[in-house]
């Protein structure tokens, strides 16, 4: 439905999006990954219309939009700081674009009742929204966004100011939500773990190119560059020719030279003073940090030769500075580009 | 404690001269006599002079501000070059004494003017197409023409420090440009508009020489017959009457408007919404019609009298210019005007110097004392809405003795300059100090930041835009008023303003061009002022 | 940052303050904001007596006399200068003058001298007349109105411009000298005139400003399409004076024929209570010195009030000083004021 090709933008001198393309299938949640300044909320503006110079094109159902006004797109857009209307209250916030949809007075004020309902705003419509916390400003902003049904939502950042537990707990409803209305949405973040939870597919971007498109499950499993790799929280990523151990690991794992200069050794196929076993290669060392997260510790291991391997495990019986083996499966390293 | 020194302020130099006056004019044998009141509703000369002010003006506001108003969104939304210049220049009307600008306006919309002359050549016409000479239209336009830049610059400072985001999530709510401004813009920058238009308001309530001077004998305001009652028929207190009819007028309307006001929780960004280039060609030719109408309109009046002040007989002429280096005819009036030059500076300094601290004060006062800012809000603006000759004369009443015998001293200039330039400082500081998001400072003060650490780090810096429009008001106001300058004329007291109204008050070919001259030497020291307080915000950078 | 601009401020303010001292020994003139002297005469007075001259031009002659008035327990200064026949009842009424009898007095124009017990001493005259376009009028082969009577012909519609009374004092003055020839009894009064004047398309200015730089042919340089204004008599050889080139002659000539000029007449008062009350005499008879009342025409555009004056070449060669002025009493003026005043609005608004 929604269509993107080859569109690039600059603001002045500074290029913030290069020849993306990507396209978007119906009901599907998008969430574009990335730093700040990678050009992901840039390419929201491009699509909700709000900035209109740009190069290459961009579709919706076949249209092309560059002709067509912001106002006239039926997109919806949550912002970042999400800009509520100051002077309006939660109802008169939720039912803006439903007035300018021409919507009677009595359907819109149906329709924010059952939206401020289901979102958890039930009560608050006649608040003003200077007095909301973080998460009911959020709601808001959402209820706002979804009312007028819009034929794509975007959201920019929708949880970046709230606190960390909100925020697991948030995404999660917000895909629920989001769901729920089956419509297609953008979600632009920069937390890995936000868009595992909520996307059906990630595109991660770096200085204004889409550098990898997946799904969750694959990018994770299956990063193709060296940025992508530790933009998902990943560290275990070596210069093949960094030692004589890194090359037979490529060469043992079935990466061609010359495929990928980069490997990365994947931390869920790196297990603690397992026996040697076909299809893994032994290395020894020493356990250098080890920290506790409940369910599991996060353990790294220092290998002979100066390599750092980071990696989850189940139980932890050896202590810092103790000697230990790890084992890594051939299946877990992953050649990489340098972007 | 600080908070008395703008109330101490006002009340020594306003409410005690003014209830001074009152007192004698309406208790002359020690008994109050209210028969003038009753005078005063009983005629209906007076009932329809009210009503002619107050029409007068409320036409005259909403013109201006329906006119300022698009012009304020292209200087907020779009960056051209000299804009910021167009912006200070576009003050240069409200320097200018009002016999000049009538002056100005006949030679450009008089029945014998520029563009009758141009209409009348373009369709080969026998008369003059356009009749605005002593008409409600062309007093209209005057006080536009005067007033434009006080609406322009009070909301362009306010809204440019304001984001975009409301507007573009309206944008994608699906509001085209008529509910952007019913729905978005106009509810957010209402705060400024209201700033403005009291501002504007009570100017053309109070209009004195426009009215009089290209109206004609048809119009009269409550300023004007407070003038003719105290000075031509010393009738005292048939003037105290109306005065307080003046005063009670703008009261009302200025407590409506102070509790009408809704606290609205927006937030200041230090630079706030950047500006662009228009690119497309609708933005390059929205951004140009305002340019070349504002400049039009504002500047063909000034460059009107900038031309006559530089040909005589035909030819071009400098001799107006000549003159004023020299001593004419060795008389004391005619000092070089060159130390009239220095004097109207010295003023406008000392002026600038007193207002910005108290109005900023007092805006503060206005911000934090919200119970007490209904009473002070519209007691700060009552200066404005006083008449001029009334409060001239409570200060001769009031402030004769030591240590306040001030009637005859030159510091009574700064300070009559002070009082009117004060309101056009708080006005202009309130909007963006409401704006300040609380708890900006409240965090500030957490980490251990002192009260004027918070103020020199956080809020001068949000409100430094508003301070230079303050600042270039005060200026403004001292560097065109001439009433109080002209009351004390020791030699350092002649100002450039003061001038002019001698060389016109002469008949002959020279005095005439060297009044014109002065004016055009008036607005270069002006726009010279503007570009200089403009540097001044060094302090608070930003884009306006 | 902040404090260094504070404190550079206030050092400013200091030096500011410091510029205007007072001074002490003065004796101070109040007057109106018309009033111009030579530097060196004042100059000369202050040498020979030792006092310092301060001048206080207190607004236009109305507000003056009011400022006086209001402050006449504690005055502003030691002498009044610039009440004319039109005021000076209401401040003879108000006693704010202490008598002083001059030794000059006997030089003076007889016909100034007020019956004022010496309250008052007359010091200029200038006589309010219609001036006129001498070009224009010898371009439209018309002859300027010689009588008021012939003003209001439909030969001179739509050529008058002249100063709304309630605001301008020479506005004032031609009403007066209107009501002085048709007076406000009998069949035709002046009233009856206006009407006809207003008929006849007169323009009425706000000020003398505006009348003459505004709408008169000459003053305005072409603007104005008014060749007649009402002004002084003494504006023709002003307009010499100052003109760009003083050997071509007049431009303009006044109308001096019998009562259609009404003369001003200003007049000078020691201020009862003033501080300096020996000063304020010797500043009065300085002003009826021969240097002094010689500067007058150059200055103010005015008369001196002594027969044996000369006058300035130019003014002796082009002023016309009207033989016969229309006069009223100045108490009658004071009296009837507002009641002329809103007539003279009714007949010409209405």
């Amino acid at each position: 439905m929604l269509t993107l090709a080859e569109v690039s933008h600059a603001y002045g001198d500074v290029v913030s999006l290069r020849a993306v393309s990507l396209s978007l299938q119906p009901g599907e949640i998008l969430c574009l990954l990335g730093p700040s300044g990678c050009g992901k909320t840039t390419l929201l503006r491009l699509i909700a219309g709000l900035e209109a110079e740009y190069s290459g094109s961009i579709s919706f159902e076949g249209q092309d939009l560059s002709a067509l006004p912001v106002h006239q797109r039926g997109f919806g857009l949550m912002f970042q700081d999400f800009a509520l209307f100051p002077h309006l209250d939660v109802a008169g916030n939720i039912a803006y674009g439903l007035k300018q949809r021409g919507i009677s007075r009595e359907a819109r004020t149906k329709i924010t009742r059952d939206l401020a309902a289901r979102i958890g705003l039930a009560g608050l419509e006649k608040r003003d929204v200077a007095a909301l916390s973080g998460g009911q400003k959020q709601r808001v902003a959402l209820a706002r966004s979804l009312a007028p049904e819009p034929r794509l939502l975007m959201l920019d950042e929708p949880l970046g100011s709230l606190d960390a537990p909100l925020r697991d707990a948030l995404a999660l409803e917000l895909r629920r939500i989001i769901k729920q209305q089956g419509i297609s949405a953008i979600y632009v973040t920069h937390d890995h773990r936000e868009a595992y939870a909520v996307a059906d597919r990630i595109g991660v971007m770096r200085r204004g190119a889409l550098e990898q498109l997946d799904a969750p499950h694959a990018l994770y499993q299956r990063p193709k560059t060296a940025f992508v790799a530790r933009f998902l929280g990943m560290t275990n990523i070596f210069p093949r020719q960094q030692n004589a151990f890194t090359q037979a690991l490529a060469a043992a794992s079935g990466i061609p030279r010359g495929q990928g200069e980069i490997i990365l050794v994947h931390p869920g196929g790196i297990a603690l003073n397992s026996p040697p076993r076909a299809g893994a290669m032994q290395a020894h060392g020493k356990l250098s940090s080890a920290v506790f997260r409940g369910d599991y510790y996060d353990v790294a291991v220092t290998a002979a030769e100066g390599m750092r391997l980071a990696f989850p495990v189940k139980e932890l019986a050896a202590s810092i500075g103790a000697k230990v083996s790890v084992s890594i499966d051939y299946a877990a390293v992953i050649a990489l580009r340098e972007s | 404690m600080l908070y008395l020194l703008p109330l101490a302020f006002l009340g020594v130099f306003y409410l005690y001269p003014l209830l001074s006056i009152f007192d004698i004019s309406l208790r002359p044998a020690g008994t109050l006599d209210l028969s003038a009141f009753a005078r005063l509703f009983l005629s209906d000369t007076y009932l329809r002079t009210l009503l002619f002010t107050f029409y007068q003006a409320l036409l005259s506001t909403a013109v201006t501000l329906l006119l300022a108003l698009p012009c304020a969104y292209i200087f907020v939304r779009y960056r051209f070059p000299g804009k910021s210049l167009l912006l200070s220049l576009a003050t240069l009307p409200f320097v200018l004494p009002t016999v000049v600008v009538a002056l100005a306006f006949s030679a450009l919309l008089g029945a014998r003017g520029l563009v009758n002359d141009l209409l009348r050549a373009l369709f080969t016409l026998d008369y003059s197409p356009l009749q605005l000479e002593r008409t409600l239209a062309i007093i209209i336009i005057a006080h536009v023409f005067y007033n434009f830049a006080i609406a322009l610059r009070i909301i362009t400072a306010y809204w440019a420090a304001l984001g975009t985001e409301a507007e573009e999530a309206a944008s994608c709510l699906g509001a085209d440009w008529r509910a952007l401004w019913r729905d978005i813009r106009l509810p957010l920058i209402r705060p400024a508009l209201l700033s403005a238009g009291s501002l504007v308001f009570i100017f053309n309530f109070t209009s004195f020489g426009v009215v009089l001077l290209l109206g004609g004998i048809r119009f009269a305001t409550l300023e004007v017959q407070i003038y003719y009652q105290a000075v031509n028929i010393f009738n005292l207190p048939l003037a105290a009457a109306l005065s307080i009819a003046q005063i009670l007028s703008m009261l009302s309307l200025m407590v409506i408007y102070t509790s009408g006001q809704k606290k609205l929780q927006l937030s200041l960004r230090r630079g706030g919404a950047s500006a662009r280039l228009p690119r497309r060609r609708r933005e390059k030719l929205m951004v140009f019609s305002c340019v070349s109408l504002m400049a039009l309109f504002l500047f063909t009046p000034l460059l009107a009298l900038v031309a006559r002040s530089l040909f005589a007989g035909g030819a071009i002429s400098f001799d107006g210019y000549r003159a004023l280096a020299e001593r004419s005819r060795g008389s004391l009036l005619f000092i070089p005007p060159v130390a009239a030059i220095g004097n109207s500076l010295r003023f406008a300094l000392l002026s600038m110097l007193a207002a910005l601290p108290l109005g900023l004060i007092s805006a503060y006062m206005i911000h934090r004392q919200q119970r007490l800012a209904r009473l002070f809000d519209p007691l700060f603006m009552l200066p404005l809405a006083t008449s001029a000759v009334t409060l001239g004369f409570g200060f001769i009443v009031a402030l004769d003795e030591a240590p306040l015998n001030l009637r005859a001293s030159v510091y009574i200039i700064p300070i009559a300059h002070t009082l009117v330039a004060l309101p056009f400082v708080i006005r202009s500081i309130l909007p963006s100090l409401r704006a300040i998001p609380r708890a900006l400072g409240e965090s500030a003060q957490v980490l251990g930041a002192t009260p004027w650490h918070v103020f020199t780090s956080l809020d001068l810096p949000l409100l430094a835009p508003s301070l230079v429009v303050g600042a270039t008001f005060a200026f403004t106001v001292s560097m065109g008023e001439f009433g109080a300058s002209l009351f004390v004329a020791q030699r350092e007291s002649v100002t450039i303003p003061v001038v002019i109204y001698r060389l016109f008050g002469h008949p002959g070919f020279a005095p005439y061009q060297q009044a014109l001259a002065m004016c055009v030497v008036l607005m270069l020291v002006c726009a010279a002022g503007f570009l200089l307080i403009e540097r001044l915000r060094g302090v608070g950078g930003g884009e306006f | 940052m902040i404090t260094r601009i504070l404190c550079a401020a206030l050092l400013v303010l200091t030096l500011q303050l410091g510029a205007f001292a007072q001074e002490q020994d003065t004796v101070v003139i109040i007057t109106h904001d018309s009033f111009a002297m030579s530097e060196a005469i004042l100059a000369g007075f202050e040498a020979e007596s030792g006092l310092t001259v301060q001048i206080l031009r207190a607004g236009d002659a109305g507000q003056m006399l009011s400022q006086a008035i209001l402050s006449k327990n504690n005055p502003l200064g030691d002498l009044l200068y610039g009440v004319d026949n039109t005021f000076l009842s209401r401040a003879l009424a108000a006693e704010i003058f202490t008598p002083y009898e001059s030794p000059l007095l006997p030089l003076l124009r007889p016909e100034l001298l007020p019956e004022a017990d010496f309250m008052v001493t007359p010091v200029d005259f200038g006589d309010v007349c219609l001036n006129y376009d001498i070009a224009w009028f010898e371009d439209a082969g018309l002859s300027p109105p010689d009588s008021f009577a012939a003003l209001a012909d439909e030969a001179y519609r739509g050529l008058l411009a002249l100063q709304n009374p309630a605001t301008s004092s020479p506005g004032l003055a031609f009403l007066l000298a209107t009501i002085a020839e048709f007076g406000d009894e009998g069949e035709y009064t002046w009233l009856d005139y206006w009407a006809e004047l207003r008929e006849n398309d007169a323009l009425v200015a706000e000020g003398w400003t505006d009348a003459y730089y505004g709408h008169f042919t000459v003053g305005s340089r072409g603007l104005g399409d008014r060749p007649l204004v009402v002004s002084y008599a003494s504006s023709p050889p002003a307009e010499v004076l100052f003109s760009e080139d003083p050997e071509a002659g007049a431009v303009t000539a006044a109308i001096t024929a019998d009562g259609m000029c009404f003369r001003q007449v200003e007049y000078v008062g020691v201020l009862a209570g003033a501080a300096n009350e020996a000063g304020a005499r010797q500043f009065l008879d300085f002003m009826l010195g021969q240097a002094f009342q010689e500067e007058l025409p150059t200055n103010m555009f005015v008369f001196p009030a002594r027969e044996d004056s000369a006058l300035h070449p130019i003014f002796a060669e082009y002023a016309q000083v009207p033989a016969l002025p229309a006069s009223l009493e100045p108490a009658r003026i004071e009296q009837n004021r507002e009641v002329w005043i809103q007539a003279w609005a009714e007949v010409m608004l209405s």
